[in-house]
């Protein structure tokens, strides 16, 4: 007979992260283009850009933000978190050694490590734009409110857009799961949230979708931000576990 | 000790029944062919046995274990099939290097030679390969896996006679080397019935047989000649299978409980007394009619 192997949940959950990281490697690569063409157009500047005059003289004002970098970076993570979803990329976690529970933590590893690599490379790459209109002055006056920041600012900045990317691939992932459960969904959850939206759009009264982004966005202590975006991520991860582990698969 | 152990097993899909009051065991260390016609309930009922399905209803334990989304079952099962599911951006060779991570006795030496014997590219991509090269990567990745219970559904899909029968001894050595359980489910009964121990035979769901491969090609008789001759050496036994030769001749597949003595005065008689391969039998035994295709044809 040939000897019964023991693998451990934490010892699968291992295998199966490293071979996530190994066959998604296209993603980060992916992730860094997006961000560098982000950039491009971040650089000729984007939002906020106004003129005024008087008399004879004209001022122009053009605001140069990272802020673009970081959407992109949002929409290529959030669009990951649902591809990990696909039948086809859930089959693959069955072709090897692996449960339904050991294949949702190595998700929640491989998105926490695509968060932590795009918060930190979105930051640098603001960081790159300053750069860039410092040395080529931009043929006008910088002004430095915002501009030179300190390191403390940079590693907060950091831990911030890499808590926001988890808690949107962690969203993504569990809308993701949810479509699974029924084919119906795919077509009444996108339904059900824009409806929403329109609906809280109309109604002075109704304040849903603007509750949920002024609980994370008006935060200002950075523990209770980090507590907030871990305990939510947390749950959606529990509720994505919960409900696909008694999927059928392959 | 049994690897598998069935009672009752059922499985619906809404309000298609695909496996009904299924009960058999597997015992460690053989090699049991699956076989039945289309929809018989295969590839369910090794879906199941791999922890990929829930039963509906009865009981299934593999390696003592209930196998649905269990992580031990998991370790020790290896399933092959024509869509195994692989990362499209690893080449062959990682792809071997990532599945021998997986599995603490596979045997990397055996998936090397296998490869290079079958010309397999190390640097190609797996959703590049044709039906068949396909199916021999996957085969290969199952057999160097070395897991305990090894499950091959319908394992041949396009490949080329030459790449089965070297697939069939390759199976049949590394099995000797390393015994284990292997599930070996297909169509080509022919081909597979001489490495093969025990069969399974389903039938709409249902167990049809589960005997040793060498008791089952002597499971039924064929008798062949004058209808009414047939008939009086047949009466009372199991009729399998009933065809029409010409005007008065008939050919009879029948459970083959005749003494020696018997079956030399059927010969005395004037009848072709013949061997029904494995195969036929399977064939016969779960036909819908006693007649089979002809039945379409003779109407009355």
């Amino acid at each position: 007979m040939m000897s019964l192997t023991e693998t451990s949940l934490w010892d699968a959950v291992k295998k199966q992260y490293v071979f996530k990281l190994q066959s998604y490697a296209n993603f980060f690569v992916s992730l860094v283009i997006v961000q560098l063409v982000a950039l491009l157009f971040s650089a000729g500047g984007m939002a906020g850009t106004s003129g005024i005059g008087w008399n004879n003289i004209l001022v122009e004002v053009k605001l140069y933000s990272g802020t673009g970098i970081f959407i992109f970076t949002v929409l290529c993570t959030l669009a990951n978190s649902v591809i990990l979803t696909l039948p086809f990329y859930r089959n693959i976690d069955f072709s090897f050694v692996g449960s339904r529970l050991s294949g949702n933590m190595a998700n929640i590893g491989f998105l926490v490590t695509a968060g932590l690599f795009g918060g930190i490379t979105a930051t640098l790459g603001s960081i790159l734009l300053r750069n860039i209109h410092y040395y080529t002055g931009g043929g006008g006056e910088i002004l430095k409110s915002f501009f030179m920041i300190t390191p403390g600012e940079l590693v907060t900045g950091m831990a911030v857009a890499v808590l926001y990317l988890i808690l949107f691939s962690t969203a993504g992932y569990f809308a993701g799961v949810v479509v699974q459960l029924h084919r119906s969904l795919l077509v009444l959850l996108p339904a059900l949230i824009v409806g929403l939206i329109f609906y809280e759009a109309a109604n002075e009264q109704i304040r849903i979708f603007s509750r949920l982004i002024e609980f994370f966005v008006f935060e200002r202590s950075p523990f209770h931000f980090s507590l907030k975006i871990i305990l939510i991520a947390s749950l959606l991860w529990i509720g994505a576990i919960l409900l696909s582990n008694r999927k059928e698969v392959r | 000790m049994n690897v598998i152990e069935c009672r009752g097993l059922s499985k619906r899909f809404g309000r298609t029944v695909a496996l009904h009051d299924l009960s058999f065991s597997i015992k460690e260390n053989t090699i049991t062919g699956l076989v039945g016609p289309n929809g018989a309930g295969k590839t369910t009922l090794l879906k199941i046995a791999a922890g990929f399905l829930r039963k509906t209803a009865g009981e299934i334990k593999v390696f003592s274990s209930p196998p649905f989304n269990n992580l031990k079952v998991s370790a020790n099962t290896f399933f092959v099939d024509d869509n195994m599911a692989l990362p499209a951006t690893l080449n062959l060779s990682e792809t071997l290097d990532a599945a021998r991570r997986f599995y603490p006795n596979w045997d990397h030496q055996l998936a090397l030679r296998l490869f290079d014997y079958f010309s397999l590219n190390p640097r190609q991509l797996h959703k590049n390969l044709s039906k068949g090269m396909k199916s021999t990567f996957n085969m290969i990745v199952g057999l160097s896996a070395r897991c305990a219970l090894t499950i091959f559904d319908e394992p041949t899909v396009g490949m080329d006679a030459a790449v089965r029968k070297d697939f069939y001894r390759a199976l049949l050595q590394d099995y000797l080397q390393h015994p284990r359980t292997i599930i070996f489910s297909s169509h080509l009964l022919k081909e597979i019935e001489d490495i093969l121990e025990e069969v399974l035979l389903l039938r709409e769901g249902q167990k049809r047989l589960h005997l040793p491969a060498d008791q089952l090609r002597e499971y039924a008789v064929g008798l062949r000649g004058e209808e009414d001759t047939v008939k009086r050496f047949t009466a009372g036994k199991e009729i399998y299978r009933r065809e029409q030769f010409g005007k008065n001749s008939i050919f009879a597949a029948v459970r083959n409980s005749f003494t020696k003595t018997e079956l030399q005065e059927a010969c005395a008689a004037g009848l072709e007394v013949l061997p029904v391969s494995a195969e036929d039998l399977c064939i016969y035994l779960t036909s819908r009619s006693r007649g089979g295709i002809d039945d379409v044809f003779n109407r009355n």
